[in-house]
């Protein structure tokens, strides 16, 4: 499916009193790249905000103070609407966005050529888009800005996962499984075997208690993750903070600097130090003086009792199978059981080659001291790291002396933040774990496995008495199939994802190397904690571009200041990936993102130039063209 | 019989292990857990007839960086067995027997089923003592210093 944005109205929104947007050419084709120049304050966010309502259908749980906020200021006015124009392939709707500023209340309004009788009091979207639309956070996929590109990076965000699962529909097999989950219910409902009607509802409400507390226990184990994740994150900018705080006095900048280079050097040492003890104490003898005397009175003993013995097991064992002994005396059943049961006490002829390498090893090793000595340095260096920490303190003690306070609530926090930290791994451990013998007190009620366990037994419980057990088995074996087939396939587009990612990524950043390792949720960076604003727009960009490419729907890309943060590079680069990456691009623009971005267009076929313009306190008005919008660049 | 941990280690062990660490402030094998776990245990000439040890085994031979060692934990098995049932050290034949009940020539341990299965018992009551002794450890390099003061003061032993 073809969606194109044809336009759009502003009624009495903020500064708009009255004003249209077309996007389209004489014969109704949209270009392929809309330039909107919108300075600060005209609304460009105000439109990013509208279009994405609309597509969502969000307005409607807006607050009342939400609807307000877009009232044209100094104004009496009851009303404002928003109106889009979209085509989907060959049928154009449109959307209005009404919003009553007396009553607090947004609703949509929808009209089209398919539908009877003008408008229509609902938002109503084409029926294969409605799962998808409805979802906000993907409809910000393509009606991008900065804050979205951001949030692909972000380690606390699933967003880069979810677009994948929702643009290529694999969200639809979590609906097939509902479904099944429907029939099964359906059909418990209707078959109660041989039990009494009273004894299901009962088995079936055990099992329904037993459910809310697995799926309430997973959401605690969820939510304490993201907040894990946030606390880390936000130790890291304290940490970061207060290191540049102290960065700011020249004189302990210089010490925290050396400090820090002495904490690396100590940190390297005790990591070496570290090594080689332990390689050391794989050595038996090395790690105590005891085990050295017990093995050195062993080989002295084997070697003073002449171990082991020459005469071996085998010696023996012919011995038994002959009539005679090496004396003369004959050899009867008797004699033969005591010899081959004085065999057993002598080893055979392969043993004796093991027990004389144990005995060659134990005379020839020499204990070492180094043991000792790494002991040793291994203390100096962590009184050491002790000292270099008290020194890092007091300078934080220093700053505050000198006014800046904020440096010892930053150390402070991040010492909570620690201890928050440990505590949350500590609750989430016992959530999850299935290590009962270590972490004693465990129970349905408060650990996630013994949850689940509880839950199946009662499923099973009430399957076997409402007579469905058979039945749910099998949906439950299709319900693993499904799941497997939606994992596998969101594996196999996540690495697809990747590979394609990173080859745009080359192009858009030439000065670095910057690649996706992974999307975990989110797009995990190779080696990288952070990059740049600009790279994250390059990495955001390029990762849209893949992920768009191969979609059934063919969707427009409408972003607000899409190079602002960037360097001349990256605003290069982006601007000439962007017009290729979909069919219909529309791009609002500040003056500031005239250099290198917006002149990047003027060699360009099928482009359209507007300029919103209107002074402080007065109407926005739209004036078309090329000439204007460079001219009005120029003004500014 | 391979190497089994001791039910208790990993929990033990968990904030200073970490299979992946390439910087060497944590231990990468469950079986540098299992060694440290015998040479309490040895030392203390102890073993639990009734180990709690893991269903799964973590190998069936020493790992390379321990393989050197083959021959003096085989040694330390032997002095400790024969500490322990109070042989001689007069007595030869009551030692060789001893290696008999131990010793396979074919096996990568140069130790027997039996051999092995008693090296998991010294593991299990090694980290039992380990656990009467020292609280689960959070860096490495302060569980070596321990570790090393436990055994030179005979903590392990007194546990």
């Amino acid at each position: 499916m073809r969606i194109r944005i044809l336009g759009w109205q502003y009624e009495n929104i903020r500064r708009m009193k009255e004003l249209s947007v077309d996007l389209t050419k004489e014969k109704g084709e949209v270009y392929r790249s809309s330039l909107i120049m919108m300075p600060n304050g005209t609304g460009k966010t105000t439109t990013l905000y509208l279009i994405r309502a609309i597509l969502s259908g969000s307005a409607k749980d807006w607050r009342e103070a939400d609807v307000r906020s877009y009232c044209p200021p100094f104004s009496d006015v009851s009303e404002g609407k928003f109106i889009l124009k979209i085509e989907f392939d060959e049928d154009v709707y449109y959307y209005v966005l009404h919003l009553d500023y007396e009553t607090g209340k947004a609703w949509y309004e929808t009209s089209s050529a398919m539908m009877e009788g003008g408008y229509e009091e609902k938002r109503r979207i084409p029926i294969p888009l409605r799962g998808i639309f409805d979802n906000k956070e993907f409809i910000n996929r393509f009606v991008f800005d900065g804050e979205q590109a951001r949030k692909t990076l972000n380690s606390g965000s699933r967003e880069a996962e979810n677009a994948i699962l929702y643009l290529y529909q694999l969200d639809k097999l979590d609906r097939l499984s509902d479904v099944m989950d429907h029939l099964i219910h359906t059909y418990q409902e209707q078959s109660t075997g041989r039990a009494t009607a009273r004894s299901v509802k009962v088995f079936q409400g055990k099992a329904e208690k037993r459910e809310q507390i697995y799926n309430a226990l997973l959401q605690d184990g969820e939510e304490l993750e993201y907040r894990l994740v946030q606390i880390k994150d936000k130790k890291r900018r304290y940490e970061n903070k207060y290191h540049e705080i102290l960065a700011q006095d020249s004189h302990l900048k210089t010490e925290q600097e050396e400090l820090m280079k002495e904490n690396a050097v100590n940190q390297d040492d005790i990591t070496r130090t570290i090594n080689g003890l332990m390689n050391c104490i794989k050595k038996p003898y090395n790690l105590q003086l005891d085990y050295h005397t017990r093995l050195k009175t062993l080989a002295e003993n084997m070697q003073v009792l002449k171990l082991p013995k020459n005469t071996a097991q085998e010696f023996f064992k012919e011995l038994a199978e002959s009539n005679e002994c090496l004396c003369g005396h004959c050899i009867g059943e008797r004699e033969r059981k005591i010899i081959l049961d004085k065999a057993k006490e002598y080893l055979g002829e392969d043993s004796l080659v093991v027990v004389n390498s144990i005995k060659r090893a134990l005379n020839e090793y020499e204990r070492e001291d180094t043991c000792d000595k790494l002991e040793k340095h291994l203390k100096e260096l962590l009184e050491e790291e002790t000292q270099i920490e008290h020194g890092l303190n007091r300078l934080a003690l220093q700053m505050a002396e000198e006014g800046n306070q904020e440096v010892l609530q930053l150390r402070d926090e991040v010492k909570r933040l620690g201890q928050q930290i440990i505590d949350g791994e500590r609750k989430l451990e016992r959530l999850s774990t299935n290590d009962y013998i270590t972490n004693t007190g465990l129970n349905p009620e408060n650990n996630i496995p013994k949850a689940k366990t509880a839950w199946d037994e009662a499923k099973v419980n009430y399957q076997k008495v409402s007579g469905a057990y058979d039945f749910t088995r099998k949906a439950e074996r299709m319900k693993e199939y499904i799941r497997r087939v939606k994992n596998n396939a969101l594996k196999r587009l996540k690495t697809y994802m990747v590979q394609e990612t990173n080859k745009k990524i080359e192009q858009l950043v030439e000065n670095d190397i910057v690649s996706i390792k992974k999307i975990d949720g989110h797009l995990v960076l190779e080696g990288k904690d952070g990059v740049s604003e600009g790279q994250t727009l390059a990495v955001a960009y390029a990762f849209i571009g893949t992920l768009f490419e191969h979609s059934q729907y063919e969707f427009p890309f409408i972003v607000d200041s899409p190079a602002a943060p960037a360097d001349l590079s990256v605003r290069r680069a982006v601007a000439q990936i962007l017009p290729q990456l979909f069919e219909q691009t529309v791009i609002l623009v500040t003056s500031g993102e005239k250099k290198g971005f917006a002149e990047e267009f003027y060699s360009l076929e099928d482009v359209q130039y507007l300029t919103l313009k209107g002074e402080k306190d007065q109407p926005v008005e739209s004036i078309p063209g090329r000439p204007y919008f460079e001219q009005y660049q120029e003004k500014e | 019989m391979p190497f089994y941990l001791p039910t208790k280690c990993k929990h033990f062990f968990k904030h200073i292990y970490d299979p992946k660490n390439r910087t060497g402030t944590k231990l990468r094998l469950y079986f540098d857990e299992y060694y440290l776990c015998l040479m309490v245990g040895l030392v203390a000439e102890k073993y639990d007839e009734d180990a709690e040890l893991e269903r799964s085994e973590i190998t069936d031979r020493y790992p390379a960086e321990y393989a050197e060692s083959r021959e003096y934990i085989a040694g330390l098995l032997f002095a400790s067995e024969r500490s322990r049932r109070g042989i001689p050290e007069s007595d030869g034949a009551a030692l060789e027997k001893l290696m008999t009940e131990y010793i396979d020539a074919t096996s990568k341990t140069h130790l027997n089923l039996k051999g092995e299965g008693r090296l998991n018992q010294y593991a299990a009551r090694g980290m039992e003592i380990m656990l009467d002794v020292m609280n689960p450890p959070i860096r490495l390099d302060e569980f070596l210093l321990e570790y090393l003061e436990c055994f030179r003061e005979g903590r392990f032993i007194r546990g």
